[in-house]
Protein backbone atom coordinates (compact mmCIF):
# COMPACT_ATOMS: atom_id res chain seq x y z
CA UNK A 1 0.00 0.00 0.00
CA UNK A 2 1.55 3.04 -1.24
CA UNK A 3 1.45 6.95 0.07
CA UNK A 4 -1.52 7.70 -3.28
CA UNK A 5 -3.18 4.58 -2.08
CA UNK A 6 -3.37 5.76 1.99
CA UNK A 7 -4.71 8.80 0.49
CA UNK A 8 -7.47 7.70 -0.88
CA UNK A 9 -8.39 5.63 2.16
CA UNK A 10 -8.11 8.56 4.12
CA UNK A 11 -10.03 10.73 1.71
CA UNK A 12 -12.87 7.51 2.17
CA UNK A 13 -12.91 8.11 5.87
CA UNK A 14 -12.88 12.25 5.98
CA UNK A 15 -16.07 11.74 3.46
CA UNK A 16 -18.45 10.19 6.06
CA UNK A 17 -17.79 12.91 8.39
CA UNK A 18 -18.10 15.40 5.96
CA UNK A 19 -21.13 14.11 4.96
CA UNK A 20 -22.58 13.63 8.21
CA UNK A 21 -21.55 17.12 9.38
CA UNK A 22 -23.24 18.58 5.86
CA UNK A 23 -26.64 16.73 7.49
CA UNK A 24 -27.59 19.51 9.60
CA UNK A 25 -30.72 17.49 10.36
CA UNK A 26 -31.59 18.25 14.36
CA UNK A 27 -34.39 15.84 14.52
CA UNK A 28 -34.79 13.39 16.80
CA UNK A 29 -34.11 9.77 15.36
CA UNK A 30 -36.26 6.78 15.39
CA UNK A 31 -35.79 3.55 15.89
CA UNK A 32 -37.57 3.16 12.40
CA UNK A 33 -34.94 5.70 10.91
CA UNK A 34 -32.31 4.02 12.47
CA UNK A 35 -33.39 0.30 11.47
CA UNK A 36 -34.26 1.30 8.18
CA UNK A 37 -30.92 3.44 7.31
CA UNK A 38 -28.74 0.40 8.53
CA UNK A 39 -30.54 -1.96 6.10
CA UNK A 40 -30.25 0.54 3.24
CA UNK A 41 -26.52 0.56 4.34
CA UNK A 42 -25.23 -3.24 4.37
CA UNK A 43 -27.51 -3.57 0.80
CA UNK A 44 -25.75 -1.11 -0.36
CA UNK A 45 -22.30 -2.21 0.88
CA UNK A 46 -23.38 -6.11 -0.06
CA UNK A 47 -24.44 -4.73 -3.51
CA UNK A 48 -21.17 -2.79 -4.21
CA UNK A 49 -18.89 -5.85 -3.38
CA UNK A 50 -20.75 -8.33 -4.93
CA UNK A 51 -20.65 -5.62 -8.51
CA UNK A 52 -17.10 -5.62 -8.21
CA UNK A 53 -16.50 -9.15 -7.86
CA UNK A 54 -18.80 -9.93 -10.88
CA UNK A 55 -16.49 -7.33 -12.59
CA UNK A 56 -13.43 -8.64 -11.76
CA UNK A 57 -14.96 -12.81 -12.63
CA UNK A 58 -14.49 -13.62 -8.94
CA UNK A 59 -16.67 -15.72 -7.03
CA UNK A 60 -18.59 -14.16 -4.48
CA UNK A 61 -16.86 -15.20 -1.15
CA UNK A 62 -19.74 -17.76 1.40
CA UNK B 1 10.77 -0.55 1.94
CA UNK B 2 11.01 -0.36 6.17
CA UNK B 3 10.48 3.41 5.99
CA UNK B 4 7.01 2.77 3.79
CA UNK B 5 5.59 0.41 5.94
CA UNK B 6 6.47 2.44 9.02
CA UNK B 7 5.33 5.39 7.44
CA UNK B 8 1.42 3.25 6.36
CA UNK B 9 1.52 2.19 10.26
CA UNK B 10 1.61 6.12 11.18
CA UNK B 11 -1.42 7.17 8.72
CA UNK B 12 -2.91 4.34 9.89
CA UNK B 13 -2.33 5.05 13.64
CA UNK B 14 -4.35 8.31 12.82
CA UNK B 15 -6.67 7.11 11.08
CA UNK B 16 -7.23 5.17 13.81
CA UNK B 17 -8.08 8.05 15.97
CA UNK B 18 -9.22 9.68 13.30
CA UNK B 19 -12.18 7.14 13.30
CA UNK B 20 -12.64 6.80 16.49
CA UNK B 21 -12.72 10.20 17.99
CA UNK B 22 -15.09 11.00 15.30
CA UNK B 23 -17.65 8.23 15.32
CA UNK B 24 -18.78 9.39 18.56
CA UNK B 25 -18.93 13.36 17.37
CA UNK B 26 -21.05 12.32 14.54
CA UNK B 27 -23.48 10.02 17.42
CA UNK B 28 -23.47 13.46 18.90
CA UNK B 29 -24.62 15.65 16.15
CA UNK B 30 -28.20 13.59 16.15
CA UNK B 31 -30.67 13.55 18.69
CA UNK B 32 -30.63 9.90 20.11
CA UNK B 33 -32.23 10.53 23.09
CA UNK B 34 -35.91 8.68 21.88
CA UNK B 35 -33.69 5.66 20.58
CA UNK B 36 -34.29 2.51 22.36
CA UNK B 37 -31.13 -0.15 23.07
CA UNK B 38 -31.59 -1.89 20.38
CA UNK B 39 -32.08 1.51 18.63
CA UNK B 40 -28.92 2.25 19.71
CA UNK B 41 -27.32 -0.87 18.75
CA UNK B 42 -28.68 -0.41 15.17
CA UNK B 43 -27.32 3.40 14.96
CA UNK B 44 -23.81 2.14 15.97
CA UNK B 45 -23.55 -0.50 13.57
CA UNK B 46 -24.55 1.94 11.07
CA UNK B 47 -21.39 3.90 11.86
CA UNK B 48 -19.44 0.81 11.16
CA UNK B 49 -21.30 0.00 8.30
CA UNK B 50 -20.95 3.48 6.73
CA UNK B 51 -16.91 3.08 7.70
CA UNK B 52 -16.63 0.03 5.76
CA UNK B 53 -18.75 1.14 2.68
CA UNK B 54 -16.22 4.12 2.54
CA UNK B 55 -13.01 1.73 2.46
CA UNK B 56 -14.86 -0.56 -0.12
CA UNK B 57 -14.96 2.28 -2.26
CA UNK B 58 -11.29 3.36 -1.71
CA UNK B 59 -10.22 0.10 -2.04
CA UNK B 60 -11.86 -0.18 -5.63
CA UNK B 61 -10.99 3.07 -6.71
CA UNK B 62 -7.13 2.40 -5.82
CA UNK B 63 -7.25 -0.58 -7.89
CA UNK B 64 -9.04 1.23 -10.68
CA UNK B 65 -6.39 4.10 -10.64
CA UNK B 66 -4.19 0.76 -10.31
CA UNK B 67 -3.27 1.88 -6.70
CA UNK B 68 -4.14 -1.53 -5.48
CA UNK B 69 -3.31 -5.32 -6.26
CA UNK B 70 -6.10 -7.11 -7.13
CA UNK B 71 -4.93 -9.42 -4.72
CA UNK B 72 -5.01 -6.68 -1.79
CA UNK B 73 -8.58 -5.01 -3.06
CA UNK B 74 -9.99 -8.84 -3.15
CA UNK B 75 -8.90 -9.64 0.52
CA UNK B 76 -10.21 -6.18 1.83
CA UNK B 77 -13.30 -6.69 0.22
CA UNK B 78 -14.10 -10.25 1.32
CA UNK B 79 -13.07 -8.98 4.95
CA UNK B 80 -15.36 -6.00 4.75
CA UNK B 81 -18.21 -8.54 3.13
CA UNK B 82 -17.58 -10.48 6.34
CA UNK B 83 -18.35 -7.85 8.89
CA UNK B 84 -21.36 -6.74 6.78
CA UNK B 85 -22.86 -10.63 7.07
CA UNK B 86 -21.86 -10.49 10.55
CA UNK B 87 -23.71 -6.96 11.41
CA UNK B 88 -26.70 -8.54 9.12
CA UNK B 89 -26.88 -11.58 11.02
CA UNK B 90 -26.23 -10.29 14.46
CA UNK B 91 -28.07 -7.20 15.35
CA UNK B 92 -27.64 -7.39 18.77
CA UNK B 93 -24.26 -9.33 19.44
CA UNK B 94 -22.43 -7.78 15.94
CA UNK B 95 -19.55 -6.11 17.64
CA UNK B 96 -17.83 -9.13 19.37
CA UNK B 97 -17.96 -11.27 16.24
CA UNK B 98 -17.43 -8.58 13.75
CA UNK B 99 -14.03 -8.07 15.71
CA UNK B 100 -13.34 -12.25 16.15
CA UNK B 101 -13.59 -12.30 12.31
CA UNK B 102 -11.30 -9.56 12.05
CA UNK B 103 -9.25 -10.93 14.70
CA UNK B 104 -8.86 -14.35 12.77
CA UNK B 105 -8.52 -12.54 9.63
CA UNK B 106 -5.67 -10.72 10.15
CA UNK B 107 -4.28 -13.82 11.43
CA UNK B 108 -4.55 -15.67 8.57
CA UNK B 109 -2.87 -13.49 5.75
CA UNK B 110 0.53 -14.60 4.22
CA UNK B 111 3.25 -12.68 5.30
CA UNK B 112 3.20 -10.34 1.89
CA UNK B 113 -0.70 -9.27 2.39
CA UNK B 114 -0.05 -9.12 6.38
CA UNK B 115 1.94 -5.59 5.61
CA UNK B 116 -0.18 -4.52 3.04
CA UNK B 117 -3.35 -4.83 4.40
CA UNK B 118 -2.63 -5.27 7.99
CA UNK B 119 -2.93 -1.66 8.47
CA UNK B 120 -6.35 -1.44 7.25
CA UNK B 121 -7.44 -4.43 9.20
CA UNK B 122 -6.26 -2.53 12.26
CA UNK B 123 -8.29 0.35 11.28
CA UNK B 124 -11.12 -1.33 11.25
CA UNK B 125 -10.72 -3.37 14.46
CA UNK B 126 -10.02 0.12 16.37
CA UNK B 127 -13.39 1.67 15.07
CA UNK B 128 -14.93 -1.03 16.15
CA UNK B 129 -13.26 -1.67 19.91
CA UNK B 130 -14.01 2.49 20.26
CA UNK B 131 -17.64 2.00 19.47
CA UNK B 132 -19.75 1.66 22.98
CA UNK B 133 -22.45 -0.21 22.62
CA UNK B 134 -25.57 0.48 25.06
Amino acid sequence: MNAETVQILVNGVLAILARHAASGNTTPLTNEEVHAQLMADLQDGQSAIAAEFAAKGWPLPE
Amino acid sequence: MKLRIRATLLVAAFLSLLVVAGAPACAAHRDTSQLSVQGHKDYTADQVVKVVNDVTTSAITASRAGKLKDNDERMILTINKQVLDVIASNPTNWKELALSALKNARQGLPPAQAASIGPYLDIVVNVLSGMRLP
